[in-house]
């Protein structure tokens, strides 16, 4: 396998390809679980849960979807399939040393006022999980049919989900925005 | 006893391969949400359903059992110890009965158990399903 112009093998094209999409997608990540974990600790094990499915799944990875629309699928599923307090499988399979996931600091919604973004996930964190997802798809500017591959229903479903939420969400964000 | 190593030696042998043919069906986290919520809510039919097994194969045999040689036992010794005449009606009918009322109170306080540990996670995957669906 090549990777970046060198020969190496596949365990390491592997752990190299999952380290650029940390690199890339970190955002994502951290702002699915903390949108889906209430407290810090939470958010670190559902963090560690997701990279873990991540690095699980990702042999079964098709070039043909584009990586933000399965990482958004994986994460969410995985989110939407964790408890509090369950224990990890983590050491079903060995993963690649992690260092503490980077925020993406070039993400508008992680580098503007703290303040208002931990008020964003609290409201996001309020809404039913579905809402949260699609507020979530919505928020980083995912296409309708984007969130169908995600969500494995039709754009027409997601037109109509998308504006029950709207409807339900605009007056919550609405009040964390402007309070 | 042997009559208790039957129930726990079969459900061990049911158990071994059932887990293995979970290690093939289970749920993929790379799949669309509704098709992966939809193997978590097999996923968890399925636990209800080795549960139910668990209490009809397993814990009812043995609690069965047990409870009612000990009756039986009891009710035997007493008869010898006071040199009455033994009754099989009236010594091992009783016992079989009391047996199988403490049968039905165990059957009832795992479905009960059962009922709390996953009827609300179920409840929650079929709502998520049914508004997907809408």
């Amino acid at each position: 396998m090549w990777y970046d112009g060198m020969q190496v093998t596949a365990e390491e094209s592997g752990e190299a390809l999952f380290g650029s999409w940390l690199q890339e997608h970190a955002g994502l990540i951290f702002k699915i679980s903390s949108s889906f974990a209430p407290d810090e600790t939470d958010r670190q094990d559902l963090t560690q849960e997701i990279l873990f499915q991540i690095w699980r799944s990702m042999p079964r990875f098709q070039p043909k979807v584009k990586v933000s629309t399965w990482l958004y699928r994986v994460a969410l599923n995985t989110s939407l399939a964790w408890h509090r307090g369950e224990r990890s499988r983590r050491w079903q399979i060995p993963m690649p040393e992690l260092e503490r996931l980077p925020a993406d600091a070039n993400d508008p919604l992680l580098s503007s006022d703290r303040e208002l973004v931990d008020a964003l996930y609290v409201a996001i964190r309020k809404l039913p999980k579905l809402d949260a997802c699609l507020t979530l798809m919505s928020l980083d500017g995912l296409s309708y049919h984007e969130m169908a591959e995600v969500l494995g229903i039709s754009e027409d479903n997601v037109g109509r989900l998308g504006h029950a939420v709207d409807d339900v969400t605009c007056g919550r964000f609405h009040r964390v925005y402007h309070c | 006893m042997l009559l208790m190593m039957l129930p726990v030696g079969g459900f061990t042998v049911f158990t071994i391969v059932d887990r293995l043919q979970h290690l093939k069906r289970r749920s993929r986290h790379d799949s669309s949400v509704k098709v992966c919520l939809e193997s978590i809510l097999a996923e968890i039919n399925h636990r209800i359903w080795l549960c139910r097994n668990v209490v009809w194969w397993l814990i009812l045999p043995v609690v069965f059992v047990a409870d009612a040689g000990f009756r039986c036992y009891l009710a035997w010794g007493l008869r010898t110890a006071t040199a009455a005449p033994i009754d099989a009606a009236g010594t091992i009918v009783p016992a079989l009965v009391e047996s199988g009322v403490t049968g039905v109170i165990v059957y009832y306080l795992f479905r009960w158990l059962i009922q709390k540990s996953f009827q609300p996670r179920k409840q929650e995957l079929e709502t998520l399903l049914r508004n997907l669906d809408g």
